[in-house]
């Protein structure tokens, strides 16, 4: 009797099994053996081209060469300045619209998809859209601040100085959307008797926003911080397409740095390093964060 | 825990179902490739070409040319895209044997010599005995570099550098089609061009095309960016001239801004051809878009001059033999894939001038080739300055040290940078392209 029913659970697992085996063997090959391989390379200095012949194990080398490296630092720091003004501006952006697109305005569905557009665009596209919007000399956007009486327009993609914050702009723009409909669903899941009985108390709108709204919305800011934050760490797209990390290294970001090693200069060891630095970098962001929400979530 | 064993179990099973499956079939695919092979050419045999050049602009003219007359090898071309992804791309393709050219074209030293170094391509000094190709009265054996003593590779194409202008605009200030000349005048007829909506002078940025490589590679023609030693060769008067001049034709409005031409794409042709600039410097791979009045409808003629030398006396030209032709070392037809490669070189291509691509083949007539590149186009294009361009002898550059090729380029490339946008002196530009890429050289070498 006993026996019968192991056998049967055994088939039960053995189905459940078979069932999850397409996808284990997918991330199998595709996700996990890349992912130990790149580990081992780390400790290599390998010419891919050659095939296995071309491997050198060099120990730590590369760690060494990574702490020396001007350019890993400067794209960390781009990185850094990226993400740092990326997700505040989209967040509050976002939410502004969200309150607005929820109570103030007629055809919210159709503003609503206006402003998502964007983020289910591909960024490729928008990219060179963007470029074309950005040419210092004859785009639309100089043209505009020219017809507001701007002399000294900024130079966009060609300068160093402005070429950073000309895809910061974009990049935030692109998030807007993501960030507006979470803030959305998060506003609309705020109780309304909140708001009535502050309504009562005699709280002005922008008070109730401050103190109901913003709390309130606590959890779905933190998602959304989490998400953006990884997300944005590793942008790429915008940057092979428009500067190709240039001028003068000012939009060099650590994604786009690690293609130039391994497929420029095929030195896939080096790069592979690179990409573990990356890793670390946004786990410990990441561990910090799910800290910090611990103590957020005792305030309530 | 037994479960759980079993479950591995049953998942590596299944891995190596999946893992033999797809080996048999490949080597299924091998066997009777070979099987063909061996059948002595009585069955068909299928050969892949991989090459850059759009399959209209000649390529599908040729292959359609040799599928006629020899039924019995079909040729296939197969275009990639000539980027840093096209050509990882191949080198993947070559690597894995999967899909894999029999014969591809390499463009550039810089990709040729990591195609030989990895083993990618077939000895041919065989092949070139038994078939009797003749690579001195075709080729030139001095336009040949050796890899461990065999030749690994034939060019299919001469690439001239020349500098393209607007001939209207020359009219107008008076000034006949230069032919030999310097660029320090260059850089005075850039400013005598220049006016209002059209720059005088366009030259594309980025790492390729600096004039002071221009300059560097005129004062030394063979492994311009090396010294005998081995080590760059940055810090050197021509490159600190050709700099200068650049800088200047920033400077003074004669050429669009460094950062605004690469952020923009900006493309000589274009630039020419719209009239935003008057002259442009580029080369024959140029031609198809100068004979192309549709996507450029415009009411003036091209004229053509040699590329401009550091000083007087020299004609040396910064393009040289390209396209390179070999033989993937795996195929298992080398014997067709040479026999092709052997028409090619000596009449498949002619249908491959049309679209600029100049033959290497030295018994070719360049009053023919220049016949057959302009065509019936004669209003845009100066036929008599095009042909004193094409049939000129020039000394070539040659590349045959590649140490650390990609990093001194980018290096080169980031300082001008930093100078072009007046962030250091060109002597501070010029020390620190030599100490970066020494430095890169010698890691490279160790």
């Amino acid at each position: 009797m006993k026996n019968g029913i192991r056998k049967n659970r055994y088939k039960d697992n053995l189905a459940g099994y078979l069932f999850i085996l397409p996808n284990f063997l997918g991330v199998f090959i595709f996700i996990l053996f890349p992912l130990l391989i790149s580990l081992a390379m780390v400790f290599m200095d390998w010419d891919y081209l050659r095939g296995f012949d071309g491997i050198d194990w060099i120990g730590l080398d590369n760690f060494k060469q990574l702490f020396q490296d001007d350019y890993f630092w400067q794209s960390l720091k781009n990185n850094v300045i990226f993400t740092g003004v990326t997700v505040p501006v989209a967040m509050l952006v976002g939410l502004i619209v969200a309150v607005f697109l929820n109570s103030f305005v007629y055809l919210k569905n159709f503003l609503r998809v206006l402003f998502f557009l964007p983020y289910v665009s591909s960024i490729v596209a928008i990219s060179v859209v963007w470029s074309v919007m950005y040419n210092p000399s004859e785009g639309p956007i100089n043209q505009f601040l020219r017809g507001l009486g701007i002399d000294n327009v900024p130079g966009w993609l060609a300068s160093q100085h402005w070429a950073l914050p000309a895809i910061i702009i974009m990049v935030a723009w692109t998030y807007t959307g993501y960030t507006m409909v979470l803030y959305m669903a998060g506003i609309q899941g705020i109780p309304k008797d909140l708001y009535e009985a502050a309504e009562v108390d005699g709280a002005s709108k922008l008070r109730q926003f401050i103190s109901i709204t913003i709390p309130r919305l606590k959890p779905t800011s933190f998602m959304i911080a989490i998400t953006l934050i990884i997300s944005t760490f590793q942008v790429f797209a915008a940057v092979s397409v428009m500067t190709k990390g240039g001028p003068l290294n000012s939009t060099m970001v650590l994604s786009y740095y690690i293609y130039i090693q391994a497929f420029q200069y095929y030195k896939v060891g080096y790069a592979a390093t690179v990409s573990w630095a990356l890793f670390l970098i946004i786990l410990l962001i990441t561990l910090l964060q799910w800290k910090g929400q611990k103590k957020w979530q005792d305030e309530f | 825990m037994k479960q759980w064993f079993k479950g591995i179990l049953s998942m590596a099973l299944a891995a190596t179902i999946v893992v033999t499956g797809c080996s048999n079939g490949k080597e299924n695919a091998d066997s009777e490739a070979t099987g063909k092979g061996g059948n002595g050419g009585s069955d068909v045999v299928d050969l892949t070409i991989w090459g850059a050049v759009p399959e209209e602009n000649g390529p599908q003219t040729v292959v359609d040319k040799w599928n006629a007359a020899h039924p019995d090898v079909q040729v296939k071309y197969v275009r990639y895209i000539n980027d840093d992804s096209g050509n990882t791309k191949l080198d993947t393709a070559l690597m894995m044997q999967s899909d894999a050219p029999d014969i591809f074209f390499s463009y550039g030293e810089n990709n040729l010599f990591r195609r030989e170094n990895s083993g990618m391509t077939a000895p041919l000094d065989e092949l070139i005995s038994a078939q009797g190709f003749d690579v001195d009265g075709v080729i030139g054996s001095e336009n040949l570099l050796k890899f461990n003593d065999q030749i690994h590779y034939l060019p299919a194409y001469k690439n001239i550098d020349f500098v393209v202008l607007n001939k209207a605009a020359l009219d107008e200030i008076g000034q006949p089609v230069p032919t030999d000349w310097t660029w320090d005048e260059f850089a005075d007829l850039a400013l005598k061009l220049n006016k209002d909506g059209r720059k005088g002078a366009f030259v594309t940025p980025g790492a390729d095309l600096l004039i002071g490589k221009f300059t560097l590679v005129s004062s030394q023609p063979k492994d311009s960016f090396y010294t005998a030693e081995g080590l760059s060769n940055f810090n050197n008067p021509a490159m600190k001239k050709g700099l200068e001049i650049q800088k200047k034709l920033y400077d003074e409005g004669a050429m669009v801004g460094w950062g605004e031409g690469i952020a923009n794409k900006l493309d000589p042709a274009n630039e020419l051809l719209t009239g935003k600039a008057a002259m442009v410097y580029g080369g024959a791979w140029m031609m198809r878009s100068l004979k192309d009045t549709d996507t450029w409808p415009r009411d003036f003629a091209v004229a053509f001059a040699p590329a401009p030398q550091y000083e007087k006396g020299t004609n040396v030209n910064n393009g040289g033999m390209n396209d390179f032709m070999s033989i993937n070392n795996n195929s298992a037809h080398k014997e067709e894939a040479f026999q092709f490669m052997s028409w090619y070189l000596q009449e498949g291509n002619m249908d491959m001038i049309p679209g600029g691509r100049i033959p290497t083949n030295k018994t070719a007539d360049f009053d023919q080739v220049t016949q057959l590149i302009v065509g019936d186009k004669q209003d845009v294009i100066d036929q008599e300055s095009l042909g004193n361009v094409l049939k000129a002898d020039y000394t070539f550059a040659v590349r045959e040290k590649a140490t650390a090729f990609p990093q001194i380029t980018t290096i080169s490339k980031e300082e001008a940078e930093k100078y072009f946008m007046d962030q250091q002196s060109v002597d501070d530009t010029l020390s620190a392209m030599q100490e970066r890429a020494d430095k890169v050289i010698q890691s490279e070498s160790k």
